[in-house]
């Protein structure tokens, strides 16, 4: 009996812990704000209500909101549903959108950029949005070197003027067309958000400002959705009954009363949640994952019926060369492993068929497909995706390589040529390529071993030059060629054992750089930039720092028992990533199901 | 117990604290791995890639006071940990603190663990001891061989199990959270019925894993009290049945069990990684598991800091209240 009462008594301790100290009042007091505890919030009905899968699984600290820290991925609804953008992009329509905004205008050399600001556009405490909080922000960036965007800020950013309340012009430091893309269009996850100058500043360190403090509205946005309780599985957000723009009549007041984020941790979690409709969009599944939840549920559906059923990801999965290392330095032994990958059959089986084969580092977006459209004859005479087993051994051959008892590749020393393909275990496509690639290689004759590292080993490696091959994606390009080009110039080169970043491939080609120099200083439109991403690309293509595999096919499941007009390829006002900023778009889009 | 022995056994528990410590700061530091580096790869991951990545490698180095000696990082560590119990800034989640990290993720661990493994342990125990018992009916002591299977399966395969029987071919409880997503919170009775009906499948997959443990040992222990001659004298004596059982038998029969169940609760520190992220539980076993992979060694250091002072603990304090639970055990 005692021991009954024992473990009655722990189990009331624990559930009053596990309430999380939460107070009576609804909002959370500045002691409890400091450390996200849950907050008392009202019932607001399933049907009026749009949950979302939080991607990064779990948030390791809720009560920082701080979107400049450099470790915040506020893809947790922050984004999405407090925070606006200045401009979006739409992948659909190739248009930059006007949000916060309502225009912008370069220079003739693209050394001055004006940004106008939309009358009428209020914080949610009823404060202007108006130049100050644009300039404010950008000098807090410049002066705290730890935050994020600091570095890029004080690269490019001479000055920034308030021209009238609504207008601010950036002085740049060189000419740069691509810097409103770059930081102040939402085209791939985040964008610099620009903060409320009548509260960040009051704050005298804003490197650990949290940025959370319920009672006085923050985190504070232009959003049509305050966040009422944060804690590290779950983000909820209520409808802003003032949002500026359906005052104005810029946009109707979106639908959904509430929106939240959950955690989910694996596929399978994800899957039963959309099936038992506790979800109303989760991140990507695979094929099979996403055909079972589709059986199961008929609501369940992705941006088409049919195979691929995903949406193009902004980065086609590839494998980087080392190629500061010999024999990666030697562009025929790079085109002779290329001949030996059969792309396709990566596809089938790794993909389940639900993708395609890449020709380049390109996402094929709109404008990026009618670039590339443009340069077919290149894409033609450099053709990655050729598989040709007897070509492998002409170009082997030639260099001096004879096969070994085992049938592999050694040199004329008679050391065997040993691939180590390296991969991040967390990334489940690669997992799957990898396996797939190495029996290919094999099958050639080079000597090669996959191995899955955990991210902190990957990235040790890979940004040290310590590894052989290893798959990477050169995340940039969206609307035009530039910004992938630009991983690739030597200005990021770093010898082996230095550490580099995300652009670790240390390839160097002096003419390639000479033609990304170009583009970086022209507009997309001009003929000379036109010119250059095309000499580049060659340059690119004959040295291939990097073997494309496939485009990345996202599955991002709806689910239409609460909430209908997600966006579809038959409906494409808008990517379906609700992981992005542009997720804003979509929920302002969505309708409530007919009862 | 004599105020020697206590002084003693508190200076045995700081030297093992102390060389716990130590090597929880030696061996991240071992790995091929640079926390650093890994910072920036989880920051390119989401398409952030810094225009100057070199100078904020820089700046955190030196933030985390990475660019120090060894020697100099060590002591640094030691005195934060013992005078200030400050673990210091994450450095995957600069600059959140690595404590209130581990102690928002506190509360969910603890409890999780802490109910599986009492209910284990009662469960398991009272189990075991029927089954040696000579009057329990003979199907009842059949039933410990079927909780046996169970603690054959690893933890994690039965929370799968439990999780597609009872949550998605027939959903009698939540798949996974800690709570219903968007409900109302506070210390109401609707929010504590919400958090109990999430803990169960959690606490089940534990609890489960666990029983047949408790309930094997416990029947070999019993077996040999049952045989001792004060429970024959008992009998003689014509005491009930009951009290025999529980007074005589039970009472002296678990003890060698709490031995084992202090350092159990000592582990629950740790976490239980998978139950937690199947169920996402927002433990601390899952910020153990982040940490390792991201390289983040202060949070890692934090939390098996937590795990080494807990178990040193829980054995500290069974060592000295164990004369309370058998007045036969004497300390000088």
């Amino acid at each position: 009996m005692k021991k009954i009462s024992l473990l009655l008594a722990v189990a009331m301790v624990w559930m009053a812990l596990a309430s999380a100290c939460t107070p009576v009042t609804p909002g959370a007091s500045s002691s409890q704000a400091a450390s996200g505890a849950a907050s008392d919030i009202p019932t607001v009905a399933r049907e009026k209500t749009l949950i979302f899968e939080n991607i990064e699984g779990r948030v390791s600290e809720p009560g920082n909101q701080n979107p400049y820290s450099n470790s915040q991925y506020l893809d947790w609804g922050l984004w999405q549903a407090n925070q606006e953008s200045l401009f979006y992009y739409n992948y659909e329509t190739k248009e930059i959108m006007p949000w916060q905004a309502s225009g912008y205008s370069y220079n003739e050399d693209f050394t001055e950029l004006t940004i106008n600001l939309r009358d009428g556009v209020k914080w949610q405490d009823g404060e202007a949005f108006t130049a100050d909080d644009v300039i404010f922000t950008i000098n807090m960036l410049k002066e705290n070197p730890e935050l994020r965007y600091s570095s890029d800020m004080n690269e490019w950013v001479a000055s920034v003027e308030k021209v009238d309340d609504l207008t601010v012009k950036f002085v740049l430091t060189g000419p740069k067309p691509s810097f409103l893309n770059d930081y102040f269009v939402n085209e791939v996850w985040d964008t610099v958000p620009i903060a409320p100058e009548h509260i960040w500043s009051q704050v005298e360190d804003v490197v650990n400002f949290k940025n959370y403090d319920l009672e006085k509205g923050l985190p504070m946005g232009t959003g049509p959705y305050k966040l009422v309780r944060s804690t590290e599985t779950e983000q909820v957000y209520d409808r802003c009954e003032t949002w500026w723009g359906a005052e104005i009549g810029f946009e109707d007041m979106p639908e959904p009363e509430r929106c939240i984020w959950v955690t989910c941790t694996s596929e399978e979690v994800r899957a039963a949640k959309m099936v038992n409709n506790e979800l109303d969009s989760s991140w990507t599944m695979s094929v099979s994952t996403f055909e079972t939840a589709k059986a199961k549920n008929p609501n369940i559906f992705a941006w088409t019926d049919e195979l691929p059923y995903g949406y193009l990801d902004a980065c086609p999965s590839s494998i980087a060369f080392n190629n500061a290392k010999a024999p990666f330095d030697d562009p025929e032994i790079k085109w002779a492993i290329a001949y030996a990958v059969n792309q396709q059959e990566v596809v089938d089986i790794a993909a389940e068929g639900g993708s395609e084969v890449a020709l380049t580092m390109y996402p094929t977006y709109q404008s990026l497909k009618e670039w590339l459209d443009s340069n077919q004859d290149l894409l033609d005479k450099y053709n990655v995706a050729t598989y040709d087993l007897d070509k492998v051994n002409e170009i082997m051959t030639g260099k001096g390589y004879t096969k070994d008892s085992e049938g592999f590749w050694t040199d004329p020393q008679g050391n065997r040529l040993n691939i180590n393909l390296i991969y991040r275990s967390g990334e489940s496509l690669n997992v799957k390529e990898a396996p797939i690639i190495e029996q290919q290689l094999r099958a050639a004759g080079f000597y090669a071993t996959s191995q899955a590292l955990e991210s902190a080993v990957f990235y040790t490696k890979t940004y040290t030059g310590d590894f052989d091959m290893c798959f990477g994606g050169a995340l940039g390009s969206v609307s035009d060629p530039y910004a992938t080009m630009d991983f690739f110039h030597s200005k990021y080169y770093k010898p082996i054992g230095e550490t580099s970043d995300a652009r670790f491939y240390r390839w160097v080609n002096k003419d390639f750089d000479a033609y990304v120099d170009i583009m970086a200083a022209t507009a997309p439109d001009d003929p000379k930039f036109q010119e250059a991403a095309r000499g580049a690309l060659e340059l690119w293509l004959e040295g291939l720092p990097c073997l494309p595999l496939m485009q990345q096919m996202f599955i991002v499941p709806f689910n239409s028992t609460y909430w209908t007009n997600w966006p579809t390829s038959e409906n494409n006002y808008t990517s379906p990533t609700s992981w992005w900023y542009n997720c804003n778009l979509l929920i302002h889009n969505v309708h409530a199901a007919a009862a | 117990m004599s105020w020697k022995y206590l002084l003693k056994r508190l200076l045995i528990f700081f030297i093992t604290i102390l060389v716990a410590a130590t090597l929880n700061f030696l061996v991240p530091r071992l790995t091929p791995q640079d926390p650093i580096t890994a910072v920036l790869g989880a920051m390119a991951s989401k398409g952030i890639v810094l225009s100057d990545s070199e100078s904020v490698v820089q700046m955190y180095t030196e933030a985390f006071g990475l660019d120090q000696p060894v020697i100099v990082q060590y002591f640094k560590y030691l005195g934060n940990i013992f005078f200030r119990f400050d673990f210091g800034y994450s450095i995957s989640y600069y600059p959140n603190k690595v404590l209130p990290i581990i102690l928002n993720a506190l509360p969910w661990t603890m409890g999780l663990l802490l109910i599986g493994n009492l209910v284990a342990f009662l469960i398991g125990n009272l189990l075991g001891a029927l089954c040696a018992w000579k009057k329990t009916p003979r199907f009842f002591r059949g039933f410990i061989y079927v909780l046996m299977p169970f603690s054959t399966i690893p933890y994690y395969v039965l929370a799968l199990l439990l999780m597609y029987l009872l949550a998605i071919l027939n959903p009698i409880f939540p798949i996974s959270g800690a709570t219903t997503a968007g409900a109302a919170g506070g210390f109401t009775l609707a929010h504590l019925q919400d958090l109990a009906v999430h803990a169960v499948l959690p606490i089940l997959s534990v609890a489960l894993s666990l029983i047949g443990f408790w309930a094997l040992s416990m029947r070999g222990i019993m077996s040999t009290v049952l045989g001792e001659d004060y429970l024959t004298y008992a009998q003689a004596r014509g005491l009930r049945g009951g009290r025999i059982f529980y007074h005589y038998g039970i009472k002296n029969a678990v003890l060698p069990q709490y031995t084992a169940f202090a350092i159990d609760l000592g582990k629950i520190m740790c976490g239980s990684v998978l139950v937690e992220i199947l169920f996402n539980y927002p433990g601390v076993g899952y910020v153990l598991y982040n940490a390792l992979r991201t390289a983040d060694y202060f949070v890692m250091q934090g939390v098996i800091m937590f795990i080494i002072f807990t178990v040193a603990l829980a054995t500290l304090i069974m060592d000295l209240i164990y004369p309370k639970l058998d007045p036969r055990i004497q300390y000088d």
